[in-house]
């Protein structure tokens, strides 16, 4: 698994979760999901791949929490096994509880946020202003290839389910 | 609002937008306090939440009900105030780890002992980040910061072992990730007779990229779910408190109901009028010179 460093050496893991021998990991491509991510990455500009998928996998999270269980099983079966093993979830309920600034916990956790330490103690987090909305169009990024995967009643099914603005970027994207 | 109406999430909404960083967890340990209060019907007058300093301390600004923030370290020592001259509202603590484990572990080793009927939420995040990513009592070793650039070499505060071992009646654990469930440890630690202790996992996205929501995902798992745990039984309590790493329990560990609370056993509490409900006296010319001679 490959590693970031920030100025002072943090880790950021920013491979395939479960390690290469995850589905969704390293060993053999899945022309789905690589499909799937080269079009998120394209849409959301983003230069890395890595990011991409943290994106990606980011945004999977967070809807496995907010989707009842049928929901979550129909989106399985219809994307990419590599992408649909993020969408698994042990519990029937969805968290009802779960609000959009939750929702994007996932994805932002995953930008970069340190900026240029300064040489006192603490640092500049200019970054994190705006990782709101780095967060906001990535998802969207995300929404917009998902959708191209669903028929028209899962996608009012899923709109349905999400919480605050996240059901208006969904239909926005 | 009427007593009679129904509660609900909204009904401790106010107009303040929290500061918090979008994705913070604070955010899912909000929601689920109102979401706590509100099952228990508890209205937004009839609540206290007293914060201390930090990005989480900041909650209180967050809620349509009483609030009250302190000093770095002290709203253990403020709650407990509040508790003993107004046995008629139920008082939340809300502090992060540092406030908490670090310049309060004072208050905080004595809260437990004293057993007042108080729910303490502690946002737990592993770094003092209102201050921009300094290491904190419960950083795990290694951890690279700005102020342990070659990584934390102490070892962390366990606080539920603190807890548990120190006389806390009612110990427990959650993740900010799952509000749901959290709402429900916070609605037992509210209904519980004495000090309750939930301590929130609570991943903070702009200053620690270790401890994240995936990394706390692939790790917790919720005790009710083990067949046969008993959170009466004090030695499994203190077990599971230990454990962290690769499998980190969540929920209610450990739970006693017996002991009486401390304000249970003040005699002057016990008796007569609770202190913030007795009247106050018309302070005339004698009595006033008497009370400026007291501070003199």
């Amino acid at each position: 698994m490959s590693m970031e460093w920030g100025s002072f050496g943090w880790t950021l893991p920013v491979g395939p979760p479960g390690g290469e021998g995850h589905p969704a990991g390293g060993g053999q491509a899945d022309p789905g999901m690589e499909g799937f991510l080269q079009e998120v990455q394209r849409r959301a500009g983003v230069p890395e791949r890595e990011e991409a998928l943290r994106t990606v996998r980011g945004t999977l999270q967070s809807l496995r929490n907010v989707l009842p269980a049928d929901l979550l099983e129909r989106l399985r079966g219809i994307l990419p096994p590599a992408l649909a093993g993020w969408l698994a979830r042990d519990r029937p309920a969805a968290d009802g509880l779960v609000d959009q600034e939750v929702f994007v916990g996932p994805v932002v956790q995953a930008l970069s946020t340190e900026g240029l330490y300064d040489q006192s103690l603490g640092g500049l987090d200019l970054y994190s202003v705006f990782t709101g909305e780095e967060a906001t169009r990535r998802i969207q990024a995300v929404f917009s290839v998902l959708k191209e995967w669903m028929d028209d009643a899962t996608i009012r099914a899923v709109a349905r389910c999400l919480p605050g603005d996240v059901a208006h970027w969904f239909w926005g994207a | 609002m009427p007593e009679t109406a129904t509660l609900s999430v909204r009904s401790f909404n106010n107009r303040v937008k929290p500061t918090w960083c979008p994705g913070c967890g604070d955010f899912g340990i909000l929601s689920a306090l109102k979401a706590a209060l509100a099952e228990l019907q508890i209205h937004p007058h009839e609540v206290v939440v007293v914060g201390g300093i930090g990005c989480g301390s900041k909650l209180p600004d967050y809620m349509r009900c009483y609030g009250f923030m302190t000093i770095h370290g002290r709203p253990l020592a403020v709650a407990t105030g509040i508790r003993l001259a107004n046995p008629g509202l139920h008082v939340v603590v809300v502090n992060g780890d540092g406030d908490n484990y670090g310049i309060g572990g004072n208050h905080f080793l004595h809260a437990c002992r004293r057993n007042l009927d108080i729910a303490h939420i502690v946002e737990n995040n592993q770094i003092y980040a209102l201050t921009k990513g300094q290491y904190s009592p419960t950083s795990d070793p290694g951890f690279r910061t700005t102020t342990s650039p070659q990584g934390v070499i102490e070892s962390p505060v366990l606080p539920l072992v603190l807890a548990i071992s120190q006389g806390a009646t009612f110990v427990a654990r959650g993740f900010a990730g799952e509000p749901r469930h959290l709402a429900e440890l916070f609605a037992a630690a509210i209904r519980h007779r004495g000090y309750a202790l939930v301590d929130v996992l609570q991943p903070c996205v702009t200053f620690n990229k270790v401890n994240t929501y995936d990394w706390y995902a692939e790790r917790v798992y919720r005790l009710e779910d083990e067949p046969g745990y008993d959170p009466t039984d004090f030695a499994a309590a203190l077990e599971r408190a230990y454990q962290w790493g690769d499998r980190i329990p969540i929920g209610v560990l450990w739970r006693n109901e017996g002991r009486p609370t401390y304000e249970e056993q003040v005699p002057g509490l016990r008796r007569g009028v609770a202190p913030a409900a007795r009247p106050l006296a018309p302070l005339d010319r004698e009595a006033f010179e008497r009370l400026k001679e007291a501070y003199v």
